[in-house]
């Protein structure tokens, strides 16, 4: 069992279905990751999830709890579950602080981040205590000094941790132990206004996380932010994310960053789930050439299908059968990770001499034969893409066409401009049907 | 030339710029500004210390405000006098308008600002009353409550409820509410307690009814800059719609209340026309601010000095002084006490 379950989930706006009978499951602490170009239904799938839009049809359980379904359709404020938008979307008239602390349950008898010890905070002057500059002022000192001799004023004070005083402590550590968390301690009293989009949208994640939800949804939340920043920021949530044992679903159009996050990927088109299954599965086992494309570069070439080989312009290469449309949406049910599927392919591979397209990763090309699994060719480099730590070869075969194919090779190995080199390729091959 | 008397011109070509080129343009504004509401500040504050009938008679100091000041608390029988009697009925114009309205229109606008139906027709419903003219609005509403042939008594009446005089009421309606459920009344309380009279309230409803297009317009302006994001993001903390409209909405909002407030508040102390058209004249005979002077404003009170009793024009820009530096004061105040609670960003 997922801990959550989608099931046969469609949406549509008029005419148009946006979700086709989409279904998917959660493993409990796992970080799935929607990828899709834009507009291919996964916000929509979000947004679903969250309950800010109606569905046609289908159900959506969250730890065995039905949130939608025939006749239900739980509000998103009961849905329990932890939202970061695209932009952060921060409550501009709140400090950093009450905006992490938000969604926590506040007590009637204050609700004030920076209650102090000695407060009297149930009675009157604790209520106007906010409502006049003076009163925020004291507020704002700290309470050094001023406790002690209050707490013998106070009657409150004389019990020492009232169950409400409790929740309240919690409430202030809380805000605390999660802006440690995000690393922005010293921001709780700025305005969002003053942060930067990654300290913003590291509140916004903090503001989720705060009320412990069962289900972490994230919307695109690095888009909006630069490069370098995105890299470093998503590589510290995503560990934040697995630190806190949290089960979340993450939309991107964005590859790498699905790839590089997710511990289970589903692939997304025109409203449809097309692939679901580890980076490694999704990325060196796509189920067709599309979704081989959108995950990542690729090298396409015709073939035909001989026992078990392809004959292409690289010359004879051992290849896997991927003609069987395999939509995995449940992992538990997948062979073990990263194992070979060659039983299934083997049983349904086509007659030999049926044409098929070829298709290799850049990176599975090698230069020179060592440490090739298949037989190598010569080949002339005709460009080099640099891109620092590796380059995109592109090299044109000695057959008679001259096939153009790209290999990424590493740095120090690069050939230079019209060099004849030997290419190697490390992997079998992947065929998938014509068309 | 030399270098010198270039950059001299330079600098006077900068000057030119600087300060000349703005005075420019603004100078259209400027010169209505003076002649519109600057001068005849000035001008009725000069007025003021004078006796004026057709024209100045004879300077007289502070005489009009110490007449002012006399006619606060000096009426029959301990009870306050004309201006005193005035300024209260002002008050109770303004706190029965101002603050009935922005609650209504905030209601009304967070409404219209959900996704419903015919949004642009209600809209435009709500505004209608506001482009409409005060003086047709008044008198259709002046028929409505006629005593002897309007619509409202007969309603009344073929439900088996008691006919009222509405505009012509001059009595207040605390006692005669706490009445229809068989409380008394003390005569020992203070008069103020007793509230406006019915015919007063009949006005601020007159009154709420007719500004309300445009304090949903422009707090639904204000409604529609608030991020659909940040509200989704409030949900999806869990907050639910009542919190919403006070922790998300409002704050948010909360420039555009203060203006709301700030404008409405000065439109109110200066209405005259709901006054006048409601209950002046209209057949029955009575002056501005009948019936029993139970409705006369503070702008009422200064038009009939002005034109109902023509030897007292110095009296009136006395009062009418007396009425800028209340509203003045009532928008500071404003001001300050807001200033904490307004949310800028």
């Amino acid at each position: 069992m997922g801990w959550v379950t989608i099931e046969a989930l469609s949406v549509s706006y008029g005419d148009t279905h946006v979700l086709d009978d989409v279904s998917l499951r959660i493993p409990r602490g796992s970080l799935v990751a929607v990828l899709g170009p834009s507009g291919c239904g996964k916000t929509t799938l979000l947004r679903a999830v969250a309950g800010l839009l109606p569905v046609a049809s289908g159900t959506i359980r969250v730890g065995g709890r039905l949130v939608t379904g025939p006749g239900v359709q739980r509000a998103p404020e009961k849905r329990g579950m932890g939202w970061v938008p695209q932009d952060a979307s921060l409550f501009p008239h709140l400090s950093v602080g009450e905006n992490i602390g938000f969604g926590l349950p506040r007590t009637k008898q204050n609700d004030d981040l920076y209650c102090e010890p000695g407060e009297a905070s149930g009675r009157v002057g604790g209520l106007l205590a906010g409502l006049t500059r003076r009163g925020r002022a004291n507020r704002a000192r700290p309470a050094s000094g001023l406790a002690g001799t209050a707490a013998h004023a106070s009657p409150l004070a004389a019990v020492p941790i009232s169950p409400d005083r409790g929740r309240q402590t919690s409430r202030a550590a809380r805000i605390i132990e999660l802006a440690t968390m995000v690393g922005l301690t010293e921001l709780v009293d700025r305005a969002p206004s003053q942060l930067s989009g990654g300290q913003a949208q590291r509140v916004s994640l903090a503001r989720a996380l705060a009320p412990r939800p069962d289900l972490m949804l994230l919307d695109e939340p690095f888009a909006a932010l630069d490069p370098l920043l995105r890299s470093a920021l998503r590589t510290e949530v995503a560990a934040l994310l697995r630190g806190q044992h949290n089960t979340s679903l993450l939309v991107t159009h964005d590859q790498e960053e699905a790839l590089s996050l997710a511990d289970f990927v589903a692939v997304m088109r025109g409203g449809k789930i097309l692939q679901f299954g580890t980076p490694a599965d999704v990325y060196e086992r796509p189920v067709d050439p599309w979704v081989a494309g959108f995950v990542g570069d690729t090298v396409e070439l015709d073939g035909q299908w001989k026992d078990g080989r392809v004959e292409c312009a690289l010359g004879s290469l051992a290849a896997d059968w991927m003609g069987v449309p395999a939509v995995h949406v449940k992992p538990e049910r997948e062979r073990p990770l990263g194992g070979p599927m060659g039983e299934r392919g083997a049983a349904l591979t086509p007659a030999d001499g049926t044409g098929v397209s070829v298709l290799l990763r850049p990176e599975w090309l090698t230069l020179g034969a060592r440490g090739s699994a298949q037989p190598t060719t010569d080949a002339v480099v005709t460009a080099i893409a640099y891109a620092g730590h590796d380059a995109l070869v592109s090299l044109a075969l000695g057959d008679a066409e001259k096939t153009a194919v790209r290999a990424r090779i590493a740095a120090p190995d690069l050939p230079r401009i019209g060099d004849r080199v030997t290419l190697g390729i490390c992997q079998n091959a992947l065929a998938y049907p014509l068309g | 030339m030399s270098t010198v008397s270039m950059m001299r011109l330079r600098r006077k070509r900068r000057r030119l710029e600087r300060i000349w080129l703005p005075t420019l343009y603004l100078a259209p504004t400027l010169l209505l500004l003076w002649a519109f509401d600057i001068y005849p500040i000035f001008l009725s504050a000069w007025m003021s210390l004078w006796r004026w009938g057709i024209k100045a008679e004879e300077f007289i100091g502070l005489d009009n405000y110490s007449r002012v000041f006399d006619e606060i608390g000096s009426g029959p029988g301990g009870t306050p006098g004309e201006v005193g009697n005035s300024l209260l009925v002002t008050a109770f114009y303004v706190v029965g308008t101002v603050p009935v309205t922005i609650i209504i229109a905030f209601v009304i606008a967070n409404m219209l600002n959900s996704r419903i139906r015919f949004l642009a027709v209600l809209r435009t419903a709500y505004f209608v009353p506001y482009i409409t003219s005060t003086v047709a609005a008044g008198l259709a509403f002046v028929w409505l409550l006629n005593p002897q042939i309007g619509v409202l008594n007969s309603a009344l009446e073929s439900v088996g409820l008691p006919a009222q005089q509405w505009l012509l009421d001059p009595e207040p309606v605390g006692p005669k509410v706490l009445s229809m459920f068989g409380i008394g009344w003390s005569e020992n309380l203070p008069g103020f307690l007793e509230g406006p009279s019915v015919a007063l309230v009949c006005v601020i409803v007159f009154s709420v009814w007719n500004s309300l297009g445009f304090a949903v317009v422009i707090i639904l302006a204000g409604l529609v800059t608030i991020d659909p994001q940040v509200k989704e993001a409030a949900r999806m903390d869990g907050v639910n719609s009542w919190q919403m409209a006070t922790r998300i909405t409002m704050p948010l909002v909360s420039p555009t209340l203060f203006l709301l407030l700030i404008v409405s508040t000065i439109s109110s102390f200066q209405s005259f026309n709901e006054v006048y058209v409601l209950t002046s004249g209209g057949g029955y005979g009575a002056g501005a601010g009948s019936p029993l002077d139970s409705t006369l404003t503070l702008p009422v009170l200064i038009f009939r000095h002005l034109y109902e009793r023509p030897s007292s024009v110095g009296f009136a820009a006395a009062l009418s002084m007396l009425l800028f530096v209340l509203v003045l004061g009532v928008v500071l105040l404003q001001f300050r006490l807001a200033e904490r609670r307004v949310h800028y960003e």
